[in-house]
């Protein structure tokens, strides 16, 4: 019966995943230049410099993403304050998160406004996982610079998911910046 | 007048005691002729008024449906496939029974299964989809080393799939009648008659269980059926079998209550027996009330059948309480008798003073209590009416021989055995030298103020008192079907018997099903099952068709190759549904539309629409508040009726409370009126109605202390219980009353009034004997009735009397 259910909700997971961004035509500068960030990025993984690594990534985006719903509200002092949280993090589990990585083999690219999406295929080390892994990668556009933002797995967004399933809860019943905040905090900390 | 009249009737009885004699005997033996020929009708239904449009439209479902209700074969073993094999095997024997209409284990459910998507709510279905979503995340952080407890997501997804394992009432993800622990399986046997009618009940139970002794003696597939005995599980290769459904659990009822009447009958003749040799000691006297009193019985029988042609599930007691109520006139007239005849030694003029003032009594107890029995005729509960003629004329009947034959049989053995007439000299000494002290009723202020606290305490009870819609508290206990049923009913998430509704034509249906659908309007309902319930309205299909079409979509990223064994069933079957497209009634397969047609025999051709309540019919008020929801449904100026088990129980419940609450109350009018012409001072009526007011308020004010609450079965005892207070009452007030004695009316009545409850007592409390519910509630209600009676007019009363006659207060003027 555990079986069934679990298979059940494995399919269903499959159905339902969010809508994704509306595709586009993306503009070959713009294609150009994704691909560059993430080529860069996974160079840089490979070659363990995880501190060049995350140059990539755009952790305001990232704060944002987390602490939606409460963002708008957040103090300078506050957003400061989960961004360097979300970079600390970040440079911590990064070694950990891609050790059985072996390559990114990029996609297709879609575009909407200064977010992009870029399918990928996440071909793990075959002695440790036994399949390979479609994902998606989200960018964000500042200053003129493509910046990865959230990976999507199965269409499930990392960083969104933990806002729906941390944050929105607390948001609903009428919490607080600071409960949200330490909500967050904790995840990281188990 | 009255002095006139008693003698009057001593000239008559003493001058032709033969005649009188063998008129009587005459009217007995055509009375046991008529006796002969009563029989008992079980059929609950028919205590319902007839014209009620529920049991119109019940009738009105025999024919349509060829019957009414189930008989359920459980077939319950560790062996599944062995299980489903027997179940085959026993179904195809049943069907060939004469008496039997369908009989099934099985369905092909794959329409259902492969069109699932389009039964599921899309609210539902958004809900899923957010939880597995939820599912997925959580599985994704934790490969990636983040790790959240949660364990809610499961618990909630798991209700869900649950939820639509099971699609109007059929298991998609197996065609055979199993639960989902995959332990019991279900043969549904549908009869072509009622489970009303224990006749056709008895040889269906009996011809099913031969199908299944026989199979059992060369079954192919060598199994071992053996009848369920709620003991140790069964080995290997055995299958335990039961049965329960309407058809098994009315006949078990009735058959119990048959059983269980036998035995009362027999420790109420013999206890009342007993305690009449403890008080008279003289065993023709006794003799000679018991034969008055089965005399009396038995043309109360006769009358029963004359008039009303049978007795029913209530009244079929009455033989036993009316020979407990109707022996005190006979033990009044024998003690004031062997009183006056002790004496007098004057039997002529002993019988015109018993006629002259215990007859009075009699005549004021008779006429109250037959007269608040009378007022029951008017009730449209029948178990109240026909309780209420039967017994009223029961008493009638009874007090009319006590006074005739009795003595007559007394004249006639004293004229022809003078040693009888010597046995009815008793010595009265000690009584005598009481009464010359003439002593008053010790501690008179003080019971009357303990009384009165008590009595105070208790009314607040009293008025918290409820009633227990459970019918199972009126019937047989927990026998072995109903346990089962209540074991189906969880299993197979069953919680209530849907009622059904009938309508003429296909757009009837549809206005039905969308105005049940309103789930505001109708909260008591839990589902709605149709023939537009096998087919979603076409543009809910839609909607549901644009989901699945991204869900398909999506489902093209897992690879199938990745399922394997069972969870590749299951892959591709929620693929199947996913592809299924929208669907009308025509696509449905017959087997699926038949359950919502007529019988072709029936010549009708319309549909039926079965409504789930939200609980069981043991739940007290859902049971009357789904009634009235969908009792009576108007569409469009029309009015359409349900029918079903928890319909009709409602109804009962409806009326019987109705009734319940208006005839107590106009018996009590009746009472207070009949005394009132009797004594004609509103002080004696207060005196006369103190056991009766009493007894009341301290047995509605136990009652609730106890947790008892008022049920069908023993909602009859109030009025036995008003008539016994007021009885009693009135023997003890007539006495105090002819010498101004609170203690002499004590002693020279005091012991026929505890005689003639007590013997009551024993009538009803014989009722524990008979280990059902119903029958057990209505004996503890009334031993705890009349005995309470017995205790106020034994105490209070004499208090009371006591204390107006030391203060020369409220004393009555009326002299009897």
């Amino acid at each position: 019966m555990k079986r069934r259910v679990s298979l059940i909700v494995f399919l269903f997971v499959m159905f339902c995943h969010g809508t994704g961004v509306m595709p586009a035509p993306v503009s070959p500068a713009d294609q150009k230049e994704i691909l560059r960030t993430l080529t860069l990025a996974q160079y840089w993984i490979k070659k363990g410099d995880y501190n060049r690594a995350i140059t990539f990534v755009d952790f305001d985006g990232m704060a944002e993403i987390v602490m939606a719903g409460y963002w708008d509200r957040m103090s300078q002092k506050e957003k400061n304050e989960i961004t360097t949280f979300m970079k600390n993090l970040i440079k911590e589990k990064f070694p950990i998160i891609t050790q059985r990585l072996k390559f990114l083999q990029f996609g297709a690219i879609t575009e909407n406004g200064n977010q992009a999406m870029c399918e990928a295929l996440a071909v793990f080390d075959h002695t440790t996982e036994n399949k390979d892994q479609k994902i998606q990668i989200g960018l964000i556009k500042r200053a003129n610079e493509w910046k990865a933002v959230e990976v999507y797995i199965l269409k499930e967004g990392f960083l969104a998911g933990l806002n729906e399933d941390k944050v929105r809860p607390i948001l609903k019943r009428g919490g607080t910046i600071q409960e949200a905040l330490d909500a967050v905090r904790l995840i990281f900390k188990e | 007048m009255r002095e006139r009249i008693a003698k009057r009737i001593a000239d008559n009885l003493y001058q032709h005691p033969g005649l009188i004699a063998l008129i009587m005997m005459i009217l007995v033996g055509l009375s046991a002729w008529q006796m002969s020929k009563l029989t008992i009708n079980y059929n609950q239904l028919e205590l319902i008024p007839q014209d009620l449009p529920s049991v119109l439209a019940t009738k009105r479902m025999f024919k349509l449906a060829g019957g009414y209700g189930n008989l359920f074969i459980t077939l319950r073993s560790k062996d599944v496939l062995q299980m489903k094999g027997v179940a085959d095997d026993l179904t195809a024997e049943i069907k060939k029974l004469p008496d039997v209409r369908s009989a099934t284990c099985r369905q092909d459910v794959s329409f259902l299964r492969d069109h699932l998507a389009y039964y599921i709510n899309i609210d539902d279905l958004n809900e899923a989809f957010r939880l597995m979503r939820k599912k997925i995340r959580t599985l994704t952080r934790e490969k990636l080393g983040v790790k959240i407890g949660d364990t809610e997501t499961d618990e909630e997804l798991k209700k869900l799939v649950e939820k639509y394992r099971n699609v109007h009432s059929k298991f998609v993800d197996d065609e055979y009648n199993i639960d989902p622990a995959r332990e019991m399986i279900l043969i549904v046997i549908q009869a072509n008659g009622i489970p009303n009618d224990l006749d056709f009940s008895k040889k269906l139970l009996s011809d099913v269980s031969s199908v299944i002794a026989q199979y059992n003696e060369r079954n192919p597939r060598g199994a071992t059926l053996k009848e369920e005995g709620g003991g140790a599980p069964a080995p290997e290769g055995t299958i335990t079998y039961g049965m329960t459904g309407e058809y098994k659990i009315t006949y078990d009822d009735s058959t119990h209550m048959k059983n269980a009447l036998k035995p009362t009958s027999i420790v109420a003749f013999a206890g009342i027996l007993l305690y009449l040799i403890i008080l008279f000691r003289r065993p023709v006297q006794i003799l000679l009330l018991m034969t008055t009193l089965v005399m009396s019985i038995v043309m109360t029988f006769g009358f029963t059948k004359i008039t009303l042609g049978e007795l029913n599930t209530i009244t079929a007691i009455l033989g036993g309480i009316l020979m407990g109520f109707g022996i005190d006139f006979g033990i009044h007239f024998m003690y004031r008798f062997r009183d006056e005849y002790s004496h007098r030694g004057d039997i002529y003029e002993s019988l015109r003073q018993t006629i002259l003032h215990t007859g009075l009594s009699s005549l004021i107890s008779v006429a109250t209590s037959s007269a608040s029995l009378f007022v029951l005729v008017l009730a449209r509960f029948k178990g109240f009416s026909h309780f209420g003629l039967i017994a009223g004329a029961g008493m009638l009947i009874i007090a009319i021989m006590m006074y005739t034959f009795l003595p007559v049989a007394i004249l006639l053995l004293s004229r022809t055995w003078p040693r009888f007439t010597k046995s009815l000299v008793v010595n009265y000494n000690r009584i005598d030298d009481a009464d010359h002290l003439n002593k008053p009723f010790p501690f008179a202020s003080a019971i009357l103020a303990a009384s009165l606290i008590l009595t105070i305490g208790l009314a607040y009870f009293a008025t918290r008192i409820e009633f227990d819609y459970d019918s199972r508290t009126s019937v047989t206990g927990d026998t072995q079907a109903l346990v089962l049923q209540d074991e189906i009913e969880k299993r197979f998430g069953r919680k209530g018997l849907p009622s059904v509704v009938y309508t003429d034509t296909l757009e009837e249906t549809k206005n039905l099903y969308e105005e049940l659908s309103n789930k505001d309007k109708y909260s008591y309902v839990q589902q709605v099952v149709s023939i537009f319930s096998l087919a979603p309205p076409m543009e809910q299909q839609l909607k549901t068709r644009e989901i699945l079409d991204q869900i398909q979509e999506r489902l093209v990223e897992i690879p199938a190759h990745l399922m394997t064994g069972e969870n590749r069933e299951i892959f591709d079957a929620v693929k199947k549904s996913l592809a299924a497209q929208p669907f009308t009634l025509k696509d449905v397969p017959e087997d699926l539309l038949k359950q919502f047609r007529p019988v072709p025999e029936s010549g009708e051709k319309g549909y039926f629409t079965l409504i789930v309540p939200k609980g069981s019919v043991t739940d007290s008020k859902l049971t009357v508040e789904f009634a009235k929801q969908v009792g009576t449904i108007a569409i469009g100026g029309r009015s359409y009726y349900a029918t079903g088990h928890m319909i009709l129980m409602a109804n009962l419940a409806m009326i019987v409370i109705r009734d319940g609450k208006i005839f107590p109350a106009l018996a009590a009018g009746m009472i207070l009126i009949i005394l009132l012409i009797s004594y004609r001072d509103p002080r004696a009526l207060i005196f006369a109605m103190t056991p009766l007011l009493g007894a009341m308020v301290w047995m509605l004010g136990f009652m609730h202390l106890f947790n008892w609450k008022i049920n069908y079965a023993n909602i009859v005892v109030f009025p036995v219980v008003l008539g016994y207070g007021i009885s009693s009452g009135i023997f003890i007030f007539n006495r105090y009353l002819e010498t101004r004695s609170v203690m002499f009316a004590l002693r020279h009545t005091g012991a026929a009034v505890a005689g003639s409850c007590l013997t009551t007592v024993i009538g009803w409390a014989s009722l524990f004997f008979s280990r059902h519910k119903g029958l057990t509630s209505m004996g503890s209600l009334a031993v705890f009735g009349v005995s309470a009676a017995l205790l106020v007019a034994l105490t209070v009363m004499p208090s009371l009397m006591q204390y107006t006659e030391n203060k020369k207060i409220f004393i009555p003027k009326s002299k009897v």
